[in-house]
Parts: structure tokens; C-alpha cells; sequence
């Protein structure tokens, strides 16, 4: 059997990364994923949809929590009835998840923002919850080295907010759509920049981070390995390895390694730790769930000189994005909420035909009148990190492995509710300005979960008494113990967190190997 | 020459009329594994609507005639199979879905069979999608039902066998076609 001085546990964003910074330090790793590879010759194929069996529909109730999965991607999601929780009857939590060597990288948006101290710091902005024990000195330099590597574009702004980076520069010129709508903005106050995104036909671990820890030689990937517990020496009280099933088989099996790592994504994570009821000293570990809520679709507007097909040259294509501006340095007068939301828009495409209130030969006119004519947009605001919004274990059930689900608690409050109207009435008038029809608004945001930005639960702080992790996303308990992925966010301002995972883990992998090398660990 | 004879003969004259001259089968090796050439069954047969009853169905039927109809050469719901469809997928739906269509079709024929009410009482039955969009779900059922039903209808006709092979003919943006994954093993 062979030896490795680290056990990986997952291979998404934060274990790659972490794999890719300690096996190009010579240390040798072990990474086990629940998941298969995918081949990218064999996995996949171009079918008409009249050929799937439900026509596109997809299979009735196979994802009831999984608003992305389609009949055609089906097969990227974890199956929801081999992998059950539960949640309140009154309280859905759309918990999303695949399993896979790459994780959710193999399938993520690709907005790719920095965190600043404006979220870092936030409890000094409102005296709400709790800073983080890093600034954004700390990570910068992570980022600067995260960003090339997933070769992300986008437009430096100096906006304080989302600071500007090591990006691929996108200087595009704007259609004149998005240009009437960025000049609206300013008319109110509001800033913008382009998309920030990774870029490439594919942007994940399994091609931007793995290889290249492969071919040091010092990296072991085992698919289909779902851990069960990690495990504990008795006498030193360090974890010693885990405890896994082969997802086939079900046969048991347990890999050892001198240094433990878990980025098996966020609640995959603490229900590991709590499964394996270690690291909880301070009873937060499932504490302080978080993630953005999105208002999908919170304005639905038309350009009207791009309607009936006549649209010019220049006039259609394209989008942006609002960073956050409300209560940015100091909570606003008259704002009945604290922090902020952004938004992603878009110009082009044409408006679904729920919209309009016809059917039949009318509805078909105004669909093609509309058709290519939409400017739409989605609203993504932060959640407060509350300790009410918590996981724990449901013993009652368990999944296709037998190993113990999760119990999810997670309720917006009014905090997020007033952001979403304020977000919808504010994006209308800015609309209006720029001309545009709006025929369609709503502030009703996704369940908790839906956004796929789960953060929070195994946070990290200075004080063992209030956090499960320092600020190496270290376990306070354990020293020998990491956690690097999203749940070690303390709060997680409006932007997607997968860059800020990605540095997180970098920065994290580098303590770790120092202190392997000094004997530390 | 009997009657059994004289049949058998002219069957084998037909045959050599009918079929081209047969050329020899390829030789093949004992491991070979050739692709084989395979047909949807849309193109090939007629669907069986089992779910609904007879007036649920009928009334379904009229309704798709309503909200999706023919469009030149498109062919609408009705000729996209999307009643017989429809009917398969609400059977293999989860309960509140199923409740939904039953209650919503059997609205609809409360008072006269839909299939054969007038122009104005159809505007009136289906009223309720002239309303402005909500995002909430409309309290009253039959709205509720008739909203779900126009985008199912649509895109039900839309993915179809029939509509897709003729819209890909007149669009080179038409034809449905995606990147399926297989289960990943």
C-alpha cells in the first residue's frame, strides 16, 4: 500500500487547489472524490431532444431541489434519492450537488470576484455579526496568483468593492443597449464593470488544476470513494484517515496520511466532521449558514427600437455587471436593511412567453415582435450569516451508503426580502431611464441553496470558543486537520465565492506545507 | 400445378419484380461489432394516450388546437402529438401535478364539454390568460392550470419529432439538438 503525507477529500475548487500547490512542493497526496471522471469522448454525445425519452422535459419528480438539471445534463447532478436530507416542512432548501472528479468547477458560472474588506471587515461597517480574522491583504496575493490560472477576464474599474486583478483585460466595446443602461446607472449613482469570468472551453479543477499535480507524480486520485468518517488516533488525538466506501461495490475501505484535508464542498464538509463528531469544541460546527439569494429574472425588459426584427448593427448583445453600492462604507439613511446585492444583466435573447398576456395566434405575434429585443437581469444579494441557519445530522435517515444525511435549516428574513425590493424598484427606474419597456418585475428570490453559493457552517475566527477553524483554515481542535473550501466563509458580501475558495485554499495549502516542513505537522 | 403451387409462384415472380437486384452480403469477421443504423419511434407510430378520460382528453386535445396552433407550414400541437404526449407525462408525474391537469381539464368542461364550445366561450374560459404576469402561483386553479398548460403545450409541441424535422428544414437555427450526457460510470 502506499504512503501519503496528505489525505485530500474532494477535487473540486479547494481540493485541487490544494493538491496543485502541495504535490508541486514534493508532497505526496492521496485525493479521494465520491464521484467518476468524466471522459469527455465517451460521457457525452449530441442528441436531438425529440430523441430523449421525456422530450426535454426531463424525468417527472428525479430532481425536485434541482431547477439546474436538464434532460440533458441529468447525468452531471448527484442523484437526490441516493444522496437524501431533509428540511422543515415549511422551510425547503434546494441543496445542490454533484459528484465528480472536478466537482462543481466541472459546471460553475465562472463569475469570479474578489472579496474586500467591505465583506472582510463588514461587522466594522454595521457592527452586525462578525469580521473575518483575515483582510483582504491577506489573500490578495493569492488571488493575483488564482486568476491567471483559471485565465479570468474582465475590466479593471478600480472599483473598492470588487478589487481589480490579474485578469485577461476585457475592454469590448458595449452595445448601445448596455451603454444606455450603464449611462442610466451613473444617473442614479450606481457603478458598473464588464463580466468577470474564468474563460476557456473548460474552466475547472480536472483540467486547470489536477494535471499539473498529476504530473509532478506525487498526486493518487481514487473516483468513487465515499468517505464515511475520518478517523482518529486515540492517543494523539490527530486524525489518522477516513474511512471510505467504494460507491459500486459499497465495499469498506480506510487510507491514512500524516495531514487531513476537507474540500468535499461546503456541507458535504460539515457533515463529514459531524458524521465523524470531531472538531466541535466550540458546538458552531453547522452554525451560521449563509449563501446569496438570487432573484432570477427581477426585471424583464424589451428595447423597443429593437422590436419587430429592426434592431441595428451595434444596438443588441452583451451585459454587465452592478457590483455591490448600497451601504457600502456606512449603513444608508431610509434603507430598512444592512449590506448590499449585485446584478448580472443582459441584452438580447427574446422574453419567455409567459410573460405576455396572450395565447394562441397573439401570443405568437408578440414573441416574435419581442424576439431578439430583451434586456433581463438577475439580482444576487448577500445573506447574513445567522447561527439559527444551521445543519446537523438526521439520524433517521440515511443515504445509499448508509451513512447518516443532513438535516438543513435555513430562512431568509426581512433583512434579504427588503434588499430584493429594493433591488427590483431601483432596477426599474434605471430601466425607465434608459428607455427600455419594462413588462415584467418580481423581488421573490430562489429557496436558500438554489444559488448553489452555500457558505458558512465550519467558519473560521481567532476565538475557539465562537469558530471551528483559525485563520489557515485550520481545525482549532485538530491541528492536523484542515477544511478549505466554502464553508470556512464567515460572511460572504454578493459576490460568487468560488474565486475567493480557490485563494482561501491556495493560501491554506501553503501554511500547510510550511508546517510539514518545519516539523510542525 | 395446385391451387397452393400456382399462389407460391406468383408471390415469387411479385417479389422478384419488387426487389432490386441483391447484392452479396459483406463479409464480416465473427468480432466485428458494427454500428447499426436505428429510427426514433415518433417517425415510426402513433402514441397512445392512456392517463386522461375520454373528456379529459378531448378537452386537453382542444386546448392545444387553441394555444398552439398550426403555423404555416409548423404543424401545431395537435399534429406534434403533443395531447398524447402530455397525456404520458402527467401520468408519470408526482400527485400535485396530476391533480392539477385533472381539476384544471374537468373546469374546463363544467358546464359544456370544451371540445365544443362557441369562439366566446372559449375567450371567456381561458380569461384568465390575458392577465398580467405574476410571479406568485394565481390562487384560482384554473389559471393556475391553464398557465402551466400553455408552456407545457408549447414546448411539448416544440420538441417534437413532427415540429423539429420541419422547422429544421426552414431554420438553420432550428433542431433541438444538445449535448446529452450519459450516466458516468
Amino acid at each position: 500500500m502506499n504512503n501519503h503525507d496528505v489525505l485530500i477529500i474532494g477535487s473540486g475548487a479547494s481540493g485541487g487547489m490544494v493538491a496543485y500547490t502541495l504535490t508541486r512542493k514534493g508532497i505526496r497526496c492521496l485525493m479521494l472524490d465520491a464521484g467518476p471522471a468524466v471522459d469527455y469522448n465517451r460521457d457525452r454525445a449530441l442528441k436531438p431532444v425529440y430523441e430523449l425519452p421525456y422530450r426535454g422535459f426531463g424525468e417527472p419528480g428525479r430532481f425536485p431541489h434541482v431547477t439546474q438539471a436538464s434532460e440533458f445534463n441529468a447525468s452531471l447532478w448527484a442523484d437526490e434519492k441516493q444522496n437524501p436530507y431533509t428540511y422543515p416542512e415549511n422551510a425547503p432548501y434546494y441543496w445542490v450537488r454533484a459528484r465528480m472528479i472536478g466537482g462543481k468547477t466541472m459546471i460553475w458560472g465562472r463569475a469570479s470576484w474578489r472579496l474586500s474588506d467591505h465583506v472582510f471587515a463588514s461587522r466594522d461597517i454595521d457592527g452586525f455579526g462578525d469580521n473575518w480574522p483575515i483582510r483582504y491583504k491577506d489573500l490578495a496575493s493569492y488571488y493575483d496568483q488564482a486568476e491567471p490560472l483559471f485565465r479570468v477576464a474582465g475590466r479593471r474599474d478600480g472599483l473598492p468593492q470588487i478589487p481589480d486583478g490579474n485578469f485577461l483585460e476585457d475592454n469590448s466595446p458595449d452595445s448601445e443597449s448596455v451603454a444606455r443602461f450603464v449611462n442610466a446607472c451613473k444617473q442614479y449613482g450606481i457603478p458598473t464593470t464588464k463580466a468577470r469570468r474564468a474563460t476557456g472551453q473548460l474552466a475547472s479543477s480536472a483540467n486547470l488544476l489536477l494535471p499539473d499535480a498529476l504530473a509532478t507524480g506525487n498526486l493518487t486520485i481514487v473516483p468513487n470513494a465515499v468517505v464515511r468518517e475520518l478517523t482518529v488516533d486515540k492517543n494523539t488525538g490527530m486524525v489518522n484517515g477516513a474511512n471510505f466506501v467504494d460507491r459500486h461495490s459499497r465495499r469498506e475501505l480506510h487510507a491514512t496520511a500524516r495531514v487531513a484535508v476537507v474540500g468535499a464542498s461546503t456541507l458535504e464538509s460539515t457533515r463529514l466532521l459531524l458524521n465523524s463528531n470531531i472538531a466541535n469544541s466550540s458546538g458552531v460546527l453547522g452554525h451560521y449558514l449563509h449563501d446569496q439569494f438570487y432573484v432570477k429574472n427581477i426585471i424583464q425588459a424589451v428595447v423597443p427600437e429593437a422590436r419587430e426584427g429592426k434592431a441595428p448593427r451595434g444596438l443588441m448583445g452583451g451585459g454587465g455587471y452592478i457590483p455591490r453600492f448600497r451601504n457600502l462604507n456606512a449603513p444608508e439613511k431610509g434603507k430598512r436593511f444592512i449590506r448590499g446585492y449585485s446584478v448580472d444583466f443582459g441584452s438580447g435573447g427574446t422574453p419567455h412567453a409567459k410573460y405576455y398576456p396572450a395565447y394562441g395566434e397573439q401570443l405568437r405575434k408578440l414573441v416574435a415582435r419581442d424576439s431578439g429585443a430583451a434586456f433581463s437581469m438577475t439580482a444576487m444579494g448577500e445573506v447574513l450569516a445567522r447561527k439559527e441557519n444551521h445543519v446537523r445530522i438526521d439520524k433517521d435517515v440515511k443515504d445509499a451508503w448508509g451513512i447518516p444525511a443532513l438535516h438543513i435549516e435555513h430562512k431568509y428574513t426581512d433583512n434579504e426580502f427588503e434588499m430584493a425590493k429594493d433591488a427590483m424598484n431601483t432596477l426599474d427606474e434605471v430601466c425607465r431611464a434608459a428607455g427600455f419597456e419594462v413588462i415584467a418585475k418580481h423581488p421573490h428570490m430562489v429557496p436558500p441553496g438554489e444559488s448553489i453559493h452555500e457558505i458558512g457552517t465550519c467558519r473560521m475566527g481567532d476565538n475557539p470558543k465562537t469558530s471551528v477553524l483559525n485563520k489557515w483554515n485550520q481545525s482549532h481542535d485538530i491541528k492536523n486537520l484542515f477544511v478549505v473550501d466554502g464553508s470556512s466563509f464567515v460572511s460572504g458580501g454578493s459576490q460568487n465565492p468560488t474565486l475567493t475558495i480557490l485563494a482561501l485554499s491556495m493560501r491554506a495549502a501553503e501554511y500547510m506545507a510550511e508546517q510539514m516542513r518545519t516539523g510542525s505537522l | 400445378m395446385n391451387r397452393r403451387t400456382i399462389l407460391k409462384s406468383l408471390v415469387a415472380a411479385q417479389t422478384a419484380a419488387i426487389l432490386p437486384a441483391q447484392t452479396p452480403p459483406k463479409e464480416r469477421t465473427v468480432d466485428e461489432t458494427p454500428k447499426v443504423d436505428l429510427s426514433v419511434a415518433d417517425a415510426n407510430a402513433e402514441p397512445v394516450a392512456r392517463f386522461f378520460t375520454k373528456d379529459q382528453f378531448a378537452a386537453l386535445t382542444r386546448l392545444c388546437d387553441l394555444l398552439e396552433p398550426p403555423n404555416g407550414k409548423l404543424p401545431g400541437a395537435r399534429e406534434a402529438h403533443a395531447p398524447e404526449f402530455l397525456d404520458f407525462l402527467i401520468s408519470v408525474s408526482p400527485a400535485d401535478r396530476q391533480n392539477l391537469y385533472r381539476t384544471g381539464l374537468d373546469r374546463l368542461n363544467a358546464h359544456r364539454p370544451f371540445a365544443t364550445v362557441d369562439d366566446a366561450q372559449v375567450a371567456t374560459l381561458l380569461e384568465p390568460l390575458k392577465r398580467p404576469w405574476t410571479y406568485e402561483d394565481p390562487a384560482d386553479q384554473l389559471e393556475n392550470f391553464l398557465r402551466a398548460a400553455k408552456t407545457d403545450i408549447m414546448e411539448a409541441t416544440r420538441n417534437s419529432y413532427e415540429y423539429i424535422s420541419v422547422a429544421s428544414r426552414g431554420s438553420r437555427r432550428a433542431g433541438g439538438v444538445g449535448e446529452f450526457w450519459y450516466p458516468i460510470y
